[in-house]
């Protein structure tokens, strides 16, 4: 090799160990902590025996969703509360380990945690993802730390504990406020279409019929032009109220099998059908994908909104150009119903400190807590009665005060939809029936009986 | 004896219909380009509206009167945005330069150096490609758990760096292309083989590496997963992850602010594709992989 050679070879061989030694010092740059802190140890053994030890603090950590959005805020203020009060005086400190994305991921993270055995102190669980950790046992049973404690629940509304109970009266949340379900409506159009609101009483309500003949006339035009009357998610827990109220429900109270070929239950997917996807009351999926059902009543093409109380924020945020107000769902043969939506704090069963993590959990859900959750207007209804009644002129703003009581008497009204095993995987394959109902390719009775066979399998997959 | 001449009229007629050919290409092409570029620009409109005009209906385009304070507002939010830049920037760097080295020396081997297994090795490399990330997300966390690198980066490094099928496969096509001859010509005149591989096949396989380094720095730039699952402390966050601050599970999401904060994010990305461009085509071109 010639010299020239020699120096080129001499200055890429340079050139490769410096990238190498580059490349070794950021890696170590990202090293976790635990690395810095292994020196502890041993200067702490050389300290005299004789200094005083410090309180042994117990480290709880706390994962939940949130940004910089009013939750994230909440839970943030209400750790450091949390940490300054009781902490002190009990020696806990919570950590809130911030997730900022939506349910799926959020439950991907915390049962991946949960498998690696790193799992959270208190975790914050919307009743949807309920089944994926209770099928699988990694939830703390709360009845024994209830007793302990001596937790009197009847201060809480019932629908708190409820929600999360299995059959066999196992406790795996405690929920912190009570969502429920009614019909968003832009009074500007009823008033364009001459209708006048009906009754805010859910005694007195409307009945499924006139729901109907309001949507009907509340629907006109034609392509991007037109305007939709009703909507409601396409998903069967959305849909619970009307299942009930058709005297059917969309599964048994023992999660072993769904009940979508009952006689109600078909009737009410029938009329359901009908209304919103044959007669086009409804945007169908290729409308809500390109501008979703929250856009369309945003921007006055949709005149009825049927959904739940957590979307009181966004609309009291964005609605600036009309009149809006919520009215309660109608009755059917067996009644009026409205949905349970009840999100609650657990503690997972691989918790290493289930008692400090109950101590931050009770917290969590009395009154400090839930007067900070109605200032914010989260979680609808809180679960503390006494916070409830004191608060009620609070809750549900900008509503007027007979408008807000649409929600405040909607818990009196509630259905907890019914969880199957495996959920997750039942509620994909509903939803999927759902659209090829939307598509024409099946009747209401035969996606029932579909439903039914295709829960049967994964339920059946699903069972030890 | 002279060439025959093509009478002018039936010139100007070919030349007329070539001529509408193109056009008529040109201009769907222009539909397409417009249909692609609308969602684009419609971020970028919405960055500067007022919370109030995203919805409004009709729609705007234009935003009356321009808030620029959007931007202000990513950047001076009590949120770890500028933090969040630079922990990006660091995960992007030292994936892309680890995938470069790695990918290339092992696409190199597998397709210059015969050994005993190199298909079989090969075929269970590609085989990997087929697993999806979701299967092994829980896996890979129990062990990065096991190993204390939860909450810290190295899961978004080491195993991204380690693990790329794509990129071998990638880089091993490009070096299929290099001449045999060309390598037994330096190994003639004293290559080592390190210096074969880094002197004689690395300069003709530039646009492969400029591609493999832009679809690396897209995928790890762009990362929300990996880093949702296996980081817990916001100072540790991506820009993917923060970016997500401006959303809300309870309604309320500041549209205007968070389309400030994704233009702000996609900024670095768009400016590496425009200085890049050439290369990237020319290595879609090569081995018609989009990514």
């Amino acid at each position: 090799m010639t010299k020239k050679g020699e120096k080129i070879m001499k200055r890429n061989w340079f050139t490769l160990v410096s990238m190498v030694a580059i490349l070794a010092l950021l890696l170590g740059a990202c090293s976790p902590q635990a690395a810095e802190t292994t020196e502890a140890p041993k200067e702490a053994a050389e300290q005299p025996t004789e200094a005083p030890k410090p309180p042994e603090i117990v480290k709880v950590t706390f994962m939940a969703q949130g940004g910089d959005d009013a939750q994230g805020q909440i839970f943030e203020s209400l750790t450091q509360q949390f940490n300054e009060s009781v902490g002190k005086e009990k020696g806990i400190e919570v950590t809130y380990v911030k997730v900022p994305a939506d349910w799926p991921e959020y439950v991907q993270k915390v049962i991946a945690s949960i498998a690696a055995g790193t799992a959270p102190d208190v975790i914050n669980l919307s009743p949807l993802t309920k089944m994926d950790f209770t099928t699988n046992d990694y939830l703390l049973d709360l009845n024994p730390l209830m007793t302990a404690d001596g937790v009197d629940a009847s201060l809480w509304y019932p629908p708190t504990f409820d929600a999360w109970k299995d059959d066999k009266g196992k406790l795996f949340g405690f929920g912190h406020g009570i969502y429920t379900e009614a019909v968003y409506y832009n009074k500007n159009m009823f008033k364009d279409a001459g209708l006048t609101a009906p009754s805010l009483e859910w005694d007195n309500s409307w009945t499924w019929d006139e729901f109907a003949d309001y949507a009907r006339k509340l629907t006109k035009g034609e392509g991007a032009e037109k305007q939709y009357g009703l909507f409601v998610e396409p998903q069967l827990g959305w849909m619970t109220p009307i299942f009930r109220s058709f005297c059917g429900s969309i599964g048994l109270p023992d999660a072993t099998r769904l009940n979508m070929d009952s006689e109600g239950s078909v009737a009410a997917l029938e009329f359901l059908t009908d209304l919103m996807w044959k007669d086009g009351a409804s945007p169908r999926a290729e409308v809500t994908s390109a501008t979703s059902a929250y856009e369309l009543f945003l921007t006055g093409k949709l005149a009825m909104f049927w959904d739940g109380s957590w979307m009181m924020p966004g609309f009291a945020n964005d609605i600036k150009d009309f009149e809006w107000g919520v009215l309660p769902l109608p009755k059917g043969e067996c009644g009026t119903f409205t949905g349970y939506w009840v999100d609650a704090y657990a503690i997972p069963a691989a918790s290493k400190n289930p008692n400090a993590a109950f101590e931050f959990l009770k917290f969590m859900v009395d009154d400090a807590a839930s007067n900070a959750y109605v200032d914010q207007g989260l979680f609808g209804i809180p679960g503390k009665i006494s916070v409830a009644q004191a608060r009620a002129i609070d809750l549900f703003k900008p509503l007027t005060t007979e408008e807000a009581k649409v929600w405040l008497e909607s818990a009196k009204y509630g259905s907890t939809p019914e969880y199957t095993l495996n959920w997750n995987e039942v509620w994909d394959t509903t939803n999927k029936v759902i659209q090829r109902i939307q598509l024409g390719e099946v009747s209401a009775a035969e996606a029932g009986k579909l439903m039914v066979e295709e829960a049967d399998r994964i339920i059946k997959a699903a069972q030890p | 004896m002279s060439l025959p001449e093509f009478p002018p009229r039936r010139n100007s007629a070919i030349k007329i219909k070539k001529g509408l050919g193109i056009l008529t290409w040109e201009l769907v092409l222009l539909i397409v380009g417009i249909l692609m570029a609308v969602p684009f620009i419609w971020m970028l409109t919405t960055s500067l509206k007022e919370r109030s005009q995203v919805f409004a209906f009709p729609p705007t385009f234009i935003p009356d009167p321009i808030q620029w304070s959007n931007y202000k507002e990513v950047w001076t939010r009590d949120i770890p945005m500028v933090q969040a830049y630079l922990n990006s920037i660091k995960i992007t760097l030292l994936v892309t330069l680890g995938t470069l080295f790695n990918c290339s020396i092992a696409g190199y081997a597998f397709a210059k150096i015969k050994f005993p297994g190199s298909g079989l090795l090969f075929g269970i490399l590609l085989a990997t490609m087929m697993i999806p990330g979701q299967v092994t997300l829980v896996p890979m966390y129990i062990l990065m758990a096991r190993i204390g690198w939860v909450d810290s980066h190295l899961p978004l490094i080491v195993p991204p760096i380690m693990v790329n099928a794509f990129g071998v496969f990638l880089m091993r096509q490009f070096f299929l292309n290099v001449p045999d001859e060309l390598l037994d010509a330096a190994r003639i005149d004293g290559a080592s083989p390190f210096q074969m591989f880094a002197k004689v096949s690395i300069p003709l396989v530039k646009p492969a590496m400029v591609t493999l380094a832009i679809f690396t720095i897209l995928s790890s730039w762009n990362s929300f997963l990996g880093p949702l699952i296996y980081l817990n402390t916001p100072e540790k966050f991506t820009v993917p992850l923060v970016i997500n601050y401006f959303t809300s599970v309870v309604g309320g999401t500041e549209w205007s602010v968070m389309m400030a904060a994704i233009t702000t994010a996609l900024a670095p990305i768009i400016l590496i594709y425009l200085v890049f461009q050439r290369y990237f085509i020319q290595g879609i071109a090569r081995t018609g992989i989009k990514g």
